[in-house]
């Protein structure tokens, strides 16, 4: 009776999202269209111009595609921590007779709705027009589908956990400078770890502790199944690893900033 | 007088930071009646939300039991929910949704059948006079009208018990004298009301029976004309002012 009711309006919560996502599908996609295009001719022709060789192009591709999430990622920050500090209607949902275990749960699963809707097809896009550096025989659909869920399941609880954990205040002046943009360049995202590797072992080693690192690696290793990337089945181990923080300290957070029954 | 639709047994809540501890509610006790518009009175900071926020299970109390018609609330805290309408003192509306959506999802978080919720939706625009701002964005409204909006979506799902804390803060007289009259149709809709305000006049007017906190404990519990008999005062006002300044010389 009780998971019944939990899950009827666990489901009438997402429908929700759902209903104000396509209303706003077309302001989101006039944002996330620009950098597709920007990176496909970016690290697709330009970058190819001036000597990168074309076997990086899908790579690079696909670990420069992972800034969408964060801008995704961000705006989800924002919204959650004004409605935090201000709007306060998240004390409407906690008053609703479910339990917060499955409320929080479909903020998660409304974030990882919300990204998939607009990150698959776009990326999909991507690879059609750089097609002749994908080679389809190479990916591996049952791998390329478990990473996309590990990877929207860390995103969407790593940015709510920021979001509890934080302050609005904090978040508009520091997440950029202090969270977002060292875990993206001390990551793998626009070289692959191998190369770096190879390079400089100890700077390699660096940014292992970057998931970025492991989505972008993971992501390569799925879609282009060769050996020159770290192993999408290690990259979804530790990113499990970084979704248990994140639950943990968005379970912290909550405790600390709405005290709920 | 019927049983208690709700009692709140012994209620602590403290607060802590690194630097205070702060007792918000202090062994708190009293019993709500069922049909009664129970005023919480007290001045800022005397814990009047805090309670309210507690009967709302929007917070835990650090010691101490509500009982819903005699039983824990916090046994099945999501039955005692579906019987609760609460208006909190943020006008927390759902900002990317309209009025009309607001009360359409209201009915449905409750698992209301579609056919009720337009029924339900169209009765409540009548009764509120929301019927024009039907399609408005929250964001379009004014205070007053997004406080009807509010009490329209805390009764969506035809609740046995509303908590409305601070209704009328800061909106017009007339508006305010508007939202009285709302309040005190809840009574005939056998509703029972908690009422947390601090304007006197307001619970003078709308309650059966005040209770005023101070400093996080119950001064006193008693309706309207019983205190002013006692203390032989005319407005609830100057009763209040008395009995939180011998509290105050007490404390």
């Amino acid at each position: 009776m009780q998971f019944s009711t939990n899950a009827r309006i666990f489901c009438v919560l997402i429908s929700r999202n759902l209903f104000l996502f396509s209303r706003q599908l077309k302001s989101t996609l006039t944002d996330c269209i620009p950098p597709l295009f920007t990176q496909i001719i970016t690290f697709g022709y330009l970058f190819p111009l001036i000597g990168m060789p074309s076997s990086m192009i899908a790579p690079i591709y696909l670990g420069s595609m992972l800034t969408l999430f964060l801008q995704l990622g961000y705006a989800m920050v924002m919204k959650t921590g004004f409605d935090l500090h201000y709007n306060r209607f998240i004390d409407y949902h906690i008053t609703l007779p479910i339990s917060k275990r499955w409320l929080f749960g479909s903020y998660i699963i409304n974030h990882m709705l919300e990204v998939l809707l607009i990150t698959l097809p776009l990326y999909t896009i991507g690879i059609l027009v750089l097609h002749k550096q994908f080679d389809i025989a190479h990916i591996n659909v049952y791998a390329l589908t478990l990473m996309y869920l590990f990877i929207l399941t860390f995103f969407s609880t790593f940015f709510l956990a920021i979001s509890y954990t934080a302050t609005v205040h904090w978040i508009m002046d520091n997440v950029w400078p202090r969270i977002l943009v060292p875990l993206w360049w001390f990551s793998s995202a626009l070289v692959t770890w191998k190369k770096i590797f190879a390079w400089s072992p100890s700077i390699s080693y660096i940014m292992l502790f970057s998931p970025i690192t492991y989505i972008a690696e993971g992501m390569r290793s799925a879609l282009l199944g060769t050996d020159q990337f770290i192993g999408w089945h290690y990259c979804i181990l530790i990113l499990c690893g970084f979704i248990v923080l994140n639950v943990i300290a968005l379970n912290y957070g909550i405790k600390r900033k709405l005290d709920p029954v | 007088m019927n049983k208690p639709i709700l009692s709140i047994q012994n209620i602590t809540k403290v607060y802590q930071s690194k630097s205070s501890i702060t007792r918000a509610l202090d062994n708190v006790s009293l019993d709500i009646y069922s049909g009664e518009i129970f005023g919480l009175l007290g001045v800022n900071g005397a814990g009047k939300t805090t309670l309210s926020s507690i009967l709302a299970t929007l917070h835990p109390p650090t010691s101490g039991d509500v009982l819903y018609n005699g039983v824990s609330i916090y046994k099945d805290i999501n039955t005692y929910r579906q019987t609760l309408g609460f208006c909190p003192q943020t006008q927390n509306l759902d900002q990317a949704l309209t009025v009309e959506e607001n009360l359409i999802f209201a009915g449905r978080y409750f698992l209301m059948p579609s056919a009720t919720i337009k029924e339900r939706v169209a009765l409540l625009m009548e009764i509120l006079e929301l019927n024009r701002y039907k399609n408005f964005q929250i964001n379009q409204l004014s205070g007053g009208t997004k406080q009807r909006v509010l009490i329209g979506r805390a009764l969506m799902h035809n609740p046995k018990i509303v908590i409305l804390d601070e209704p009328t803060v800061g909106l017009d007289p007339d508006i305010r004298r508007k939202l009285w009259k709302i309040i005190s149709d809840l009574k005939t809709m056998g509703i029972t009301t908690i009422l947390t305000t601090h304007y006197l006049d307001e619970a003078e007017v709308l309650s059966d029976r005040v209770c005023i906190l101070h400093k996080g404990k119950v001064s006193l519990i008693e309706s309207v004309a019983v205190l002013k008999e006692k203390h032989q005062m005319d407005n609830l006002e100057d009763i209040f002012i008395k009995i939180t300044a011998d509290a105050n010389n007490l404390g």
